[in-house]
């Protein structure tokens, strides 16, 4: 069904009253007659984007409370978010994103079949802890810079920051689960990561320049690792953890290289600083796995299919990570950086 | 069971690329952890490891509680280090709980169910929608500024308080809906007063000060409210978002009376402090006296309340008396909280106003 046309205008009250009543908003409505209609997939927030609610402004003006689309009250007190350009935040795909974050929600304590995890042999099980260690605590990380990100926002892209709280919720539950993860078999948290490049985006200073961070590197880099493990996973609890994971991110990714694509259309001066923040997170990225040697030795034990073959794997985290270069250059393309193949740092592919 | 040294360092003897493998010695693996009737949550990892939150946080990297260190890691200064800064008992059982109650407004509730209704009461219920997607907004946004600075030690409060973000965006975008979804649409932006009061909750410098005006008193109040829904509601739709709201409200404010309740245990010599707070507060809770409202001091909430409790325009006056049982239970609800987070004394200390709402204590 479609959104009815709004038209007609309300009866007008009266705001005598014996109460001392001020009753002056009964006659103040900015659109009447709007009836938004559930689509197959329920009441969405585009179902509900519909005349003056749906215009989604190139600049939000307002910096109070408002709902965008109320009317505003005159000389409202500022509530400072910084960001208020459309393109800095927006990609059409916004409320559809969030409407399939709630959709897809899991639970980590039930929905993963953990009884399915049986114990493997302690250097598998013990590499499996330090891999899981180093995820859980980039989402961590994720969890705080999203967070910190959310009142950034202005109001008027009520869908972004909808979105970004679902995002913050995911990366709590990445968080959980690959804690759970890491010890269900009685593994121990392993090794802290160096923490360049989480430290790069836990500092930065633009949504922009977070959004480049942590929707497209981060989300592309660890998607990559997430369909490894998929393969490697020898339980239908691990494979299905990662699967699910991989599919939040997947979300985040679309985000990430929408909002690019759409930026970048908008201000094509941004192209070479678009690019300063690649390389600086590229940069980061190659320092943390020469420094990661729990990590990087945990994959490859992983990828091995044990200590034995460590040597084996670690030839073949070679060639992972070249497919990862290649993926996280694919999500570039998609948003429009096709360049970066040509421009990207040397040794990351190494 | 470990790893066998030998393997170890038969492989490191290998030629080729140079092997540490240093981070598997000496690493056992301990029992594996059984998941309880509710799965495997939380608090099934904690006591099997025996792992629990630091009373005061050394760790200066990003790494999370019983992570092991490593000496080249980045350092961040964490503002909040103490476990009294942020802590609250229930904080990972209430993340679980927040877990298990997700709910999606675009299908869990029974749109259709919304008929037409007078346009009086169409226009209340949208200028309460309007004001309560502006409460929301700040709800959500609030928990956010807190979250970087609680220390990696004490993550169950980061999760917390990320559900409760979660929480908040989907009560401001079931309100929207609700406002746009029966022919009426956005209404006025509220008065100035609900939007310092809003202000003050983001200006909190302390987290125990954001917690106690937000979660105590803002929350508690608008408890109330919800669970009030019954007579609010018009409709099944309208009567099931006021019970969901609620009960997502109720582990927020379950877990500022906690923490609240974690200061008066641990840090006993704040308590004139959080009083402070509280006196600051309180006036939000009351805002109406002899059946008159104080200025325009939330016009925008409680008028449509009015209007919507006694049935439309011309029913103003049940509207308000209705208005006066809400504030009853409000000023006792809240009350009882404190009294179960160990500020009982505060019957004694509470701003006037409230006082003729409060039920004789019972012995």
């Amino acid at each position: 069904m479609t959104a009815e046309q709004p038209q007609g205008r309300p009866a007008r009250f009266s705001t005598e009253n014996d109460l001392g009543l001020d009753l002056t908003w009964m006659n103040v409505v900015s659109q009447w007659g709007t009836r938004a209609r559930p689509t197959d997939k329920g009441l969405t927030l585009g179902a509900i984007n519909i005349g003056v609610y749906g215009e989604i402004p190139e600049v939000y003006e307002n910096d109070s409370e408002m709902a965008r689309g109320s009317i505003p009250r005159p000389g409202a007190i500022g509530f400072g978010n910084p960001v208020r350009e459309k393109a800095e935040v927006w990609t059409d795909t916004v409320p559809e994103l969030y409407e399939e974050s709630i959709r897809r929600r899991w639970r980590p304590s039930l929905d993963i079949p953990w009884e399915s995890i049986a114990p493997l042999a302690p250097d598998l099980e013990l590499a499996t802890a330090q891999f899981a260690t180093v995820l859980s605590e980039n989402a961590l990380v994720c969890l705080d810079v999203i967070a910190r990100w959310l009142r950034e926002i202005s109001y008027g892209f009520h869908e972004v920051k909808l979105l970004m709280a679902a995002q913050e919720f995911e990366a709590g539950r990445h968080f959980e689960a690959f804690r759970k993860r890491a010890v269900i078999n009685g593994g121990r948290l392993g090794f802290e990561s160096s923490g360049k490049f989480l430290r790069l985006l836990s500092d930065a200073k633009s949504f922009n320049e977070t959004s480049i961070l942590l929707h497209v590197m981060y989300a592309s880099f660890t998607r990559s690792w997430f369909s490894a493990a998929v393969k490697f996973s020898r339980s239908e609890g691990d494979r299905k953890l990662y699967t699910a994971c991989a599919a939040d991110l997947d979300r985040w990714l679309a985000y990430g290289t929408g909002r690019l694509r759409g930026m970048l259309e908008k201000k094509p001066e941004r192209r070479e600083q678009v690019h300063s923040y690649l390389l600086r997170g590229e940069i980061a990225l190659t320092e943390d796995w020469r420094r990661d040697t729990p990590f990087r030795e945990a994959l490859a034990i992983l990828l091995g299919g044990g200590l034995p073959g460590v040597r084996d794997g670690l030839k073949r985290l070679g060639e992972l990570r070249a497919l990862r270069v290649d993926d996280y250059l694919a999500q570039l393309e998609l948003a429009g950086v096709p360049e970066r193949r040509t421009r990207v740092f040397p040794a990351l592919r190494m | 069971m470990a790893v066998d040294k030998n393997t170890l360092e038969m492989l490191r003897s290998e030629t080729g690329p140079g092997l540490d493998l240093s981070w598997l010695e000496g690493a056992e693996l301990a029992d594996r952890v059984t998941p309880s009737k509710r799965g495997l949550i939380l608090s099934d990892i904690a006591t099997a490891r025996a792992d629990t939150a630091p009373e005061h946080s050394e760790n200066l990297s990003l790494r999370p509680r019983g992570t092991r260190q490593i000496l080249n890691a980045t350092r961040v200064a964490m503002r909040l280090r103490d476990k009294a800064d942020t802590w609250a008992g229930n904080c990972a059982l209430l993340y679980e709980e927040a877990l298990a109650r997700q709910w999606s407004s675009a299908t869990d509730i029974p749109w259709e169910t919304l008929k037409p209704l007078p346009d009086d009461l169409e226009l209340a219920m949208c200028q309460l929608c309007t004001h309560l997607c502006e409460v929301e907004f700040t709800a959500a946004d609030v928990p956010g500024q807190w979250i970087p600075a609680i220390s990696p030690d004490h993550f169950e409060v980061k999760l917390f308080l990320a559900t409760q973000a979660m929480d908040e965006a989907r009560h401001l975008e079931v309100f929207r809906k609700r406002a746009l979804a029966n022919g009426g649409g956005l209404m006025r932006q509220s008065a100035d007063s609900a939007a310092s009061a809003l202000r003050s909750i983001m200006d909190a410098s302390d987290f125990t000060e954001m917690s106690v005006i937000t979660h105590v008193v803002g929350e508690g109040q608008v408890l109330t409210m919800f669970r009030m829904g019954e007579f609010v509601g018009l409709s099944e739709a309208e009567k099931k978002i006021f019970r969901l709201v609620a009960q997502d409200e109720s582990r927020h404010v379950a877990f500022g009376v906690m923490h609240l309740k974690y200061i008066a245990e641990h840090q006993p010599w704040r308590r004139e402090e959080i009083h402070s707070y509280l006196d600051r507060a309180e006036p939000s809770l009351v805002m109406h006296k002899g059946g008159r409202i104080f200025g325009t001091a939330f016009t925008e909430r409680l008028e449509p309340l009015i209007m919507l409790l006694g049935g439309g325009r011309d029913r103003l006056d049940g509207g308000m008396a209705s208005i006066d049982e809400i504030t009853r239970r409000m000023v006792n609800e809240y009350m009882q909280r404190l009294s179960v987070a160990g500020f009982g004394d505060r019957r004694g200390r509470c701003i006037p106003a409230i006082e003729p709402y409060l039920d004789p204590v019972r012995n």
